[in-house]
C-alpha cells in the first residue's frame, strides 16, 4: 500500500522546496506538466515545512488520485503513429 | 553466470544487470545500485523508489507517479552488429500508459517499452514518436491465450530482441511476435540512449521490477527459453 501524500505546485516553487523533506531526490528530478508550468512532489504524513509555506499549491491527493491526474493531457503526450 | 533447476542465465555480451535479490546489487539502503555486469554501469535509484527484501524474490517498487532508476552511464548507440536484447523480471500494477524502460528521452533516437498507450497492450517504438513500431491489442493477446494485459497484476517474464531488421518479444518464454503488427523502419541503426537508460521512466511504470538485463546482442530463442526457466519457479510462473 502506498502511504504517500502528492501534491501539485508550480514549477517555479520547485526552488522553494527542501528536498530533505520530500520524497523526490531533486529539482532535477521531478516531473514537469507537458507545457513546463506544473511539478508534484510526495511525502510521507503531514505536508512538510517548505510544501506548507507554499502560495500556490493543489489539495493533497492520494496515490490513486495522483496516477489519475497525471494520465490526463496536461500531463502525458499521447504517442502518435503517424 | 548463476544457473537454475540446470538452466543456464545468458551472460554473454551481457552489458547491464539488475537483481533486486542479489545483496551485492542492491544492499537494502541508499540510492546507489551496483550493475552486476562487468560493465559497472552507474545505476541510481530516483525519487523514493523502494525496494523490499523476500524470499524467493526482491523487488525494487515504483509508484507510477515518478520513481525510476537511472543508469546514467548506460548511453550511445544501442544496436551493434549483433544487435540488442531486454530482458525483465516484473510485475505490472498500472493499466493506464506507462513505460516498463526506456533508452534515451529525445524523440527520433529513443526506444520505448510501452504498456497501455491507447488501444494497445504494448506498444513498442524507437526513433520517433510511435510510428517505428511494434503493437499489440489487449484482444490479440487474449485471443492468443494470454490474458488482455501485460500489467495485470502477475509475475511475468518480457523479452525483447533485435538485429538487422528482425525484432522478436518472447513472453513468459513463449515467442510472441508473430501476433503484433509492425509498421514503419524494422532496424534500429539511429536508436541512442540520449540521457540515459532508465528503467519506469516518464510515463512511469507501476509496479515492481526484479530482474532487468541488456545485452549486446540478439539473444537466441534457446537462450530466452533458458534463462525464462532458470527463474521460472522462483516467480512462479
Amino acid at each position: 500500500m502506498n502511504d504517500k501524500n502528492y501534491v501539485i505546485i508550480d514549477a517555479s516553487d520547485l526552488d522553494n522546496i527542501d528536498f530533505s523533506e520530500v520524497v523526490e531526490t531533486s529539482k532535477d528530478t521531478c516531473v514537469l506538466s507537458l507545457d513546463g508550468t506544473k511539478s508534484f512532489v510526495k511525502y510521507i504524513g503531514e505536508a512538510p515545512s517548505s510544501v506548507s509555506a507554499l502560495n500556490s499549491k493543489s489539495e493533497e491527493y492520494s496515490h490513486d488520485q495522483i496516477l489519475e491526474i497525471l494520465d490526463t493531457d496536461e500531463w502525458i503526450e499521447p504517442t502518435s503513429t503517424s | 553466470m548463476a544457473t537454475h533447476s540446470g538452466h543456464k542465465i545468458a551472460s554473454d555480451k551481457l552489458v547491464f544487470s539488475l537483481d533486486a535479490s542479489n545483496p551485492k546489487c542492491y544492499s537494502g539502503s541508499g540510492t546507489a545500485v551496483n550493475d552486476m555486469s562487468n560493465r559497472n554501469h552507474t545505476t541510481t535509484i530516483i525519487n523514493g523508489t523502494g525496494h523490499t527484501s523476500s524470499y524467493p524474490a526482491s523487488k525494487f517498487t515504483f509508484d507510477g507517479s515518478d520513481d525510476r532508476i537511472d543508469v546514467s552511464t548506460l548511453t550511445g548507440r544501442i544496436d551493434t552488429p549483433d544487435g540488442f536484447s531486454v530482458e525483465t523480471w516484473y510485475r505490472g500494477t498500472r493499466t493506464d500508459r506507462n513505460h516498463m524502460w526506456n533508452f534515451g528521452n529525445v524523440s527520433g533516437v529513443n526506444f520505448n517499452c510501452n504498456f497501455n498507450d491507447g488501444p494497445y497492450a504494448l506498444w513498442f517504438y524507437w526513433e520517433g514518436s510511435g510510428g517505428n513500431l511494434m503493437t499489440l491489442t489487449p484482444s490479440t493477446l487474449n485471443s492468443n491465450g494470454h490474458g488482455t494485459s501485460f500489467t495485470d497484476g502477475n509475475n511475468h517474464h518480457l523479452v525483447f530482441t533485435h538485429t538487422g531488421t528482425t525484432n522478436k518479444v518472447y513472453y513468459d518464454g513463449v515467442d510472441i511476435s508473430s501476433i503484433f503488427t509492425t509498421s514503419g523502419t524494422q532496424t534500429m541503426e539511429n536508436v541512442n540512449a540520449t540521457g540515459s537508460y532508465n528503467i519506469a521512466g516518464s510515463p512511469n511504470y507501476g509496479g515492481d521490477i526484479f530482474i532487468n538485463r541488456v545485452y549486446k546482442k540478439a539473444l537466441t530463442a534457446d537462450e530466452v527459453t533458458s534463462s525464462f526457466r532458470a527463474d521460472k519457479d522462483r516467480f512462479g510462473v
